[in-house]
């Protein structure tokens, strides 16, 4: 069975153009692909993400507040005892990437990043742990 | 008991942690399934009204059923969801897009909503979609609703072994209705227009109502609009009355049997699949080969 993924907009920004791509490139890796739409609040992902029991978690925001908004959705996933795959992607600089990482995300991409390689960091993933 | 002892109670509490870990249990085909399946079938669950909701694509199925979850939430009522998408017959993956259009009701501890990807299950039924009804009925769920793949995919579509069979149509396919596949105008307990306030939707609504009075048991078309937030009580009402009236009738009844018979037969063919595709060469007559399997399994049961 195709793993499920939960692509995430976190935030107030409304451009989900990328969102979008990104959840289409998946679909078409065989990917069972959940999109939340905009404008969701960490407490609105983390219950997305455990009803539909998703193995990968792939958060999206555009507006530079990724440093409070992608630990603050960790950590409300954590909450409720489940751990996917977090992966972070955005238009998120080098020195921020790193903080991410330490602060619960597992895979972090920067601007300009091809969809392909989200879809390659979830393979890595499900043959070393899956 | 044993195993299951922990996650079967959480369920019966409702925490939503263990409904989507028991469906995730479900849709994995593994051991660990016939145990949890006889654990939820050991337990006593009321009858939830099971509401089907199907219709052509974009004709506002999720917005309705967020709609209608919107009103009973408020009612304190606990509402489950699960609505189906059809996989990609190419890659194998699917865009689960029904759920976007109801998130605006999360958080929420009393709604639950999972979402599936239709992998194309032999005879329409998904064992895995109704197992998980059971899931939310042993969970203690007020209303569970199903919202299903566009008309005319399959012929035996889940909704219609729902309690209530909602179609739900929208202003400009009024010629399309009389090519309905399936039989599904004939199941259908209610007819929804939605979109009216759309222009001109009520020449469409006019068409719906005149080819409903042509059908033997006239279902009831009721209009509505999800967007102005109209006529969602009278759907609503509406649901009720059918389910009170088939629930009286011991209709409800009836359906249920037919459900498990459907489910048993839906189980058997998932099973079957995997043991008779190994044994079919391309040399074989499919007819032959067929035939010949079919007996031997019928004289390996019957000398038992
Ligand atoms: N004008 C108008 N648009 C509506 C109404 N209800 C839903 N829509 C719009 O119709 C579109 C499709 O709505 P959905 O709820 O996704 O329809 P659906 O039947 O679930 O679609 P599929 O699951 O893709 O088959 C969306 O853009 C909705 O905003 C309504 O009452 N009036
Ligand atoms: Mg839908």
């Amino acid at each position: 069975m195709g793993k499920k993924v939960i692509v995430a907009k976190p935030g107030l920004d409304g451009h989900d153009r990328q969102a979008k791509v990104i959840a289409r490139v998946l679909k078409d890796n065989g990917y069972d692909v959940v999109y939340t739409g905009i404008r969701q609040t960490p407490s609105q992902i983390a219950q997305t993400v455990l009803q539909e029991s998703a193995d990968v978690v792939v958060l999206n925001n555009l507006s530079g507040a990724h440093l409070e908004l992608f630990p603050e959705t960790v950590r409300k996933i954590k909450e409720l005892g489940i751990s996917p795959l977090m992966i972070g992607t955005g238009v998120i600089p080098a020195e921020d990437q790193e903080q991410l990482l330490n602060n619960g995300l597992d895979v972090v991409f920067g601007p300009g990043t091809p969809p392909q390689k989200i879809v390659e960091a979830i393979k890595e993933w499900e043959n070393t742990t899956h | 008991m044993g195993k299951y002892n922990a996650l079967i109670n959480g369920v019966k509490k409702g925490s939503q942690a263990a409904i989507a870990q028991s469906i995730s249990i479900i849709e994995k085909n593994d051991d660990d399934r016939l145990e949890l399946i006889k654990a939820l079938y050991s337990e006593e669950s009321c009858n939830t009204p099971l509401i089907g909701l199907t219709g052509f694509g974009g004709a506002g199925k999720s917005s309705l059923v967020g709609a209608l979850a919107e009103v009973l939430l408020k009612q304190d009522k606990k509402v489950g969801i699960m609505a189906v998408d059809p996989t990609s017959p190419k890659s194998g993956g699917s865009l689960l897009g029904d759920r976007i259009r109801l998130q605006y009701l999360f958080p929420n501890n009393k709604l639950f909503f999972r979402s599936f990807a239709n992998k194309g299950a032999l005879g329409g039924l998904s064992p895995i979609l109704m197992e998980s009804v059971k899931v939310l009925e042993v969970a203690g769920f007020n209303y569970i609703f199903l919202e299903t793949v566009g008309i005319g995919q399959s012929e035996v579509d889940i909704t219609h072994f729902a309690d209530v069979v909602v179609l739900v149509m929208s202003p400009g396919l009024g010629d399309e209705i009389q090519f309905l596949k399936g039989g599904i105008m004939e199941i259908a307990d209610v007819l929804v227009m939605n979109k009216m306030d759309m222009p001109n939707a009520n020449i469409s609504l006019a068409a719906l109502e005149a080819y409903s009075r042509l059908l033997d048991q006239p279902p009831t078309v009721v209009p509505v609009s999800v967007i102005a937030r109209q006529n969602i009580d009278l759907l609503l009402k509406t649901i009720d009355e059918v389910y009170e009236n088939k629930r009286s009738t011991g209709y409800v009844e009836k359906l249920r049997m037919e459900r498990s018979n459907a489910l048993y037969q839906a189980w058997v063919m998932q099973m079957l699949r995997p043991i008779v595709d190994q044994r079919y060469t391309s040399e074989e007559i499919p007819y032959v080969a067929a035939k010949s399997i079919a007996d031997r399994m019928r004289r390996c049961i019957d000398d038992r």
